[in-house]
């Protein structure tokens, strides 16, 4: 078990330090007015760090397993290749699949409701978000 | 004012004024409880539409939406804790607490009835008080949202739960993000690498269902197996009116709050939402109580959010200036009328602007009525098995994502922000101030420099103007009261 508040504390402070580090290419003019650009950005980090560093010298720190369930990790690659194959493959197809899927990983076996929840669903959000509202829903291999 | 009144009453007596504000209703809450839309834009879709029909159908067709839309937010953040707008991010608090417990109607039946008591509050006060809140109105300037902003961060103190640290790291977090884009007063780019949609800074919207969404569903993956999630069974059960009368000071004194802020033009009823919430803890007499379903965490944010809607109209129906985003976009209705807001409104369209406010009365009836037929469908929703539920919630988190502003970047905003969401959950970090900042990190950063410019560097503007100063004051107070009374608390114990 790794101390997390300790692990977290460390990842702000480094993506912090890396920020304030990162602010410097900022492309300014010469006139920068009152209150530069960097300034809030810097405040913030320097605050962020402030706290960070509080965090790390707490007492009662939170201890969390670090590694996220393997269901979890599953369920983000599945949303991460629907969002990836959304504009090649299009909503129509890729939609029932993404639900079949994620269904099936999480344990469901109802085959019949299963499959009617899949395609009435993505019917159902198509009749609202392309229909009545209007969103243009990525065709892809329907388009061509 | 009678006789204003009862010209208003005329004007909507008709059946196509009826037929507009019952179809108002209905589209603003689909428009509420879909994630990804909002009230502003259920409003922006529909004001083309409006073109073919009568000036006051159009009106009352559009403010009913935007009224049912605030409260619709609400429904999706109870049932399934995902808030269907910004505002309805506070009722999740309690909302969903109160769902987890099995007790989805308690919550959804007092989010209705405040919502509505909220709204009628909202619209007494735009009929009443119209002239002198517009006044108000025009008294804010930069050090005034400035403060403003600097007292609605505070809040998080009553968001932070047991940790007021992680709270301040989380929302230091979301003010940081909320710097990413072009900077507003030089152009320059802040934080961009590169991606060019980054220019115009991160999508509130994918952020909110990002946050809120797709981590409930990593969340509920890993809870998936739990005792408690399989034996899950929720009542039908609605609040009766005892518990409902209990909540009257909560819902009077967030109605007031709502109407206030809802004239101030910018403000809206996100930052309404939490500072009612906040107020309502503040003033309770068991604080501890909010955040575990209590029936007050959802009845504040919810009279104040509808509440805003009769007020927002203030401004921009006696000055021509929007109280709100959606009144923005309702002043392009106006316009698509031939109607211009402001005084002379009042004087050649008494008809119209009376029909409006009489019929903001008529659309709380009906979204009563609705809201409350609606409840046995939320519940049957989501009693939805969670294999099948999450998934769903998944795909409309992507496909509202991208319905933003049909761009993947979007969408791709929505995706980091459901891990990042789901991280600091599982290591036991607020979200919900992250939210907070996102929402007031650019009113915050931007009046802070115009104040300056305006006062030439002196930061004394802040404490001369008497608004400013108040609000700085309350902003101590509310944070420092947590703490204090903590250590007193921690103080009596140990002695």
């Amino acid at each position: 078990m790794v101390k997390s508040d300790r692990f977290m504390a460390i990842l702000f402070i480094a993506a912090g330090a890396f920020l304030y580090l990162w602010s410097y290419r900022f492309v300014q003019g010469e006139d920068v007015g009152l209150i530069p650009p960097t300034f809030f950005p810097r405040m913030i980090i320097l605050a962020l760090t402030v706290c960070c560093l509080l965090l790390l010298f707490q007492k009662n720190k939170v201890t969390v397993s670090f590694a996220a369930p393997r269901g979890v990790l599953a369920g983000v690659g599945l949303v991460l290749g629907y969002v990836l194959l959304m504009n090649r493959v299009g909503y129509f197809i890729l939609t029932p699949l993404f639900l079949f899927l994620f269904s099936i990983l999480l344990g469901y076996r109802r085959w019949i409701p299963l499959l009617l929840f899949c395609i009435g669903g993505t019917l159902f959000a198509y009749l609202i978000f392309y229909s009545v509202l209007a969103v243009p829903l990525p065709m892809g291999l329907l388009e061509s | 004012m009678i006789e204003n009144l009862l010209l208003g009453i005329h004007a909507i007596s008709s059946l196509s004024a009826i037929v507009a504000i019952i179809a108002g209703v209905v589209l603003g809450i689909l428009a509420g409880v879909m994630p990804g839309l909002s009230a502003s834009t259920g409003v922006a879709l529909l004001v083309p539409f409006t073109y073919g029909i009568s000036p006051l159908a159009s009106m009352l067709l559009l403010v009913s939406l935007y009224m049912a839309g605030e409260y619709g937010g609400s429904i999706t953040a109870i049932a399934i804790g995902t808030p269907g707008t910004p505002a309805a991010a506070a009722t999740l608090l309690d909302g969903y607490e109160l769902t987890r417990q099995g007790q989805p109607g308690m919550a959804l039946g007092t989010s209705v009835v405040a919502s509505t008591i909220g709204g009628l509050f909202g619209a007494l006060v735009l009929v009443a008080f119209s002239e002198p809140l517009a006044k108000v109105a025009l008294s804010f300037g930069a050090p005034e949202y400035f403060s403003l902003a600097i007292f609605g961060l505070t809040i998080i103190s009553s968001m932070s739960g047991k940790s007021l640290l992680k709270g301040f790291i989380a929302m230091f977090l979301g003010l940081l993000i909320k710097t990413i884009g072009l900077d507003p007063f030089t152009g320059t780019e802040r934080f961009t690498f590169g991606v060019d949609k980054l220019m115009d800074g991160i999508s509130f919207i994918p952020a909110l269902i990002g946050l809120f969404a797709l981590s409930e569903v990593f969340v509920g993956i890993e809870h998936l197996k739990s005792e408690i999630t399989q034996n899950a069974k929720y009542s039908f059960r609605i609040p009766t009116l005892q518990e409902l009368a209990k909540l009257w000071r909560v819902i009077l004194q967030s109605s007031i709050i709502g109407s206030v802020i809802g004239v101030l033009p910018g403000a809206g009823a996100t930052i309404t939402s939490f500072i009612c919430y906040n107020e309502a803890k503040r003033f309770s007499g068991n604080p501890e109580k909010y955040g575990t379903g209590c029936l007050e965490g959802i009845a504040a944010p919810e009279s104040g959010n509808n509440a805003v809607v009769g007020s927002a109209l203030i401004p921009l129906l006696t000055l021509g200036i929007p109280g709100s985003a959606t009144a923005a976009v309702l002043i392009g209705a106006l316009m698509l009328h031939g109607l211009i807001p402001g005084p002379m409104l009042f004087v050649n369209h008494a008809d119209l602007v009376y029909g409006i406010f009489v019929g903001l009365f008529v659309a709380c009836f009906f979204q009563l009525l609705f809201g409350l037929m609606g409840i046995p469908l939320w519940i049957k929703i989501i009693s939805t098995p969670k294999a099948l539920l999450l998934p769903a919630i998944a795909a409309i988190a992507v496909v509202g994502a991208f319905g933003t502003d049909y761009s993947l970047v979007d969408v791709w905003i929505m995706v980091a922000f459901g891990i990042l969401g789901y991280i600091l959950r599982k290591y036991k970090f607020p979200v919900t101030p992250v939210i907070l900042a996102l929402v007031l990190g650019g009113i915050l950063e931007e009046n802070f420099r115009r104040a300056l410019i305006i006062s030439n560097g002196d930061y004394s503007i802040f404490f001369t103007k008497p608004i400013s100063l108040a609000l700085l004051i309350l902003a101590v107070l509310s944070l420092g009261s947590p703490i204090l009374i903590e250590r007193l608390t921690r103080g009596d114990s140990k002695s």
